[in-house]
């Protein structure tokens, strides 16, 4: 009878394990909850070997012809071009996106912000391919830079992607 | 006999007890919860789940100080929704947000590839460090500003 009654005292052993595994689990979700967003995502970075190269350039009566080349590694889909307008400034603001002449140019799009390359913006401008990008009325500038922009995917969804690594500038002689 | 019979009744029954002590433990488990959610704030996030505290080092500008305009590029991949300039001058600073007072700042930000040329009246300050302020998710109060770190700023000496 003594025996019997000891055995009953306390939770049973199973009750204890339940209750053990489920604080566990109740504790494992607020730390995930809590510590999730630390964990840091897949950013979006372009690789070290996009570059672009301004072979030529011509900049006559408001009017700027570029030649690009695609000397890098990757492939790129367009770019931002911005323009200094005096020496003093060393950084390009103006932007010359919403000077592009597509019709002049025979390839490529603008959306005001960035030119693509080709007209169906997903398209590749491969390693080695040029380009020949004509501006039109253009005002007075001192400088140009150019940030190559490439399409790359990243946690399963398609994005573009500024590689402001690779930015090149070139100061022009404009007439 | 009788004796066995008052020890037996003394104190609480097993059942009040035990609702006693889950209903002691729910509610200090709620004050716990409550007083740490208030000293840990609820995260901002971005993009995907990410911390803006962890965005925020991925932010990457240029940024010139000339003939009383401040110019600044953004080059990295991270959408800058404000700057904050803090102009030290001797013995004091004062910190501003740009283009807040001429309304020149784009009202969504520099995206990826913007840049932004305004006037900035620096009186006399001899540096500008610059502080950017990104926009992010919060579950329960929606878009949240954050402003990053002083150390994730860019500082400009002006000459």
């Amino acid at each position: 009878m003594e025996k019997k009654r000891l055995g009953k005292k306390g939770m049973s052993v199973v009750i204890g394990y339940v209750l053990l595994v489920t604080f566990g689990i109740i504790m494992g979700g607020i730390v995930y909850t809590y510590l999730k967003s630390y964990v840091p995502s897949e950013i979006d970075k372009c690789p070290d070997g996009v570059s672009l190269f301004v072979k030529d350039f011509t900049c006559v009566n408001n009017q700027l012809n570029l030649t690009i080349k695609n000397n890098g590694k990757f492939n790129l889909q367009g770019y931002f071009i911005h323009a200094t307008n005096n020496s003093n400034q060393t950084l390009a603001t103006i932007n010359l996106a919403k000077y592009f002449n597509a019709l002049l140019s025979g390839d490529g799009v603008s959306n005001n912000a960035s030119i693509y390359f080709k007209t169906d913006p997903n398209e590749d401008f491969s390693p080695g391919d040029i380009a020949n990008e004509i501006f039109s009325n253009v005002p007075a500038i001192y400088s140009i830079e150019l940030t190559p922009v490439r399409i790359q995917k990243i946690g399963g969804t398609e994005r573009l992607v500024s590689c402001g690594s690779a930015k090149i500038s070139e100061v022009l002689t404009c007439s | 006999m009788c004796l066995k019979k008052m020890n037996k009744k003394r104190g609480l029954s097993p059942v009040v007890a035990t609702v006693l002590l889950i209903s002691i433990v729910i509610i200090i488990g709620l004050i716990v919860f409550f007083w740490f959610k208030g000293i840990t704030h609820e995260a901002i996030t971005k993009f995907d789940g990410t911390n803006v505290k962890l965005v925020c080092g991925d932010v990457s500008f240029q940024a010139q100080y000339t003939d009383g305009r401040l110019l600044v590029s953004n080059d990295g991949n991270v959408p800058i929704y404000k700057l904050k300039a803090k102009m030290e001058g001797a013995g004091s600073y004062t910190t501003v947000t740009v283009g807040e007072s001429d309304s020149s700042w784009p009202p969504i930000g520099l995206n990826q590839g913007d840049t932004y040329n305004g006037a900035l009246n620096i009186n006399g300050a001899t540096k500008i460090l610059l502080i950017p302020v990104l926009a992010g998710q919060t579950d329960s109060e929606g878009k949240k500003s954050y402003t990053c770190d002083e150390s994730q700023g860019k500082e400009i000496v002006v000459s």
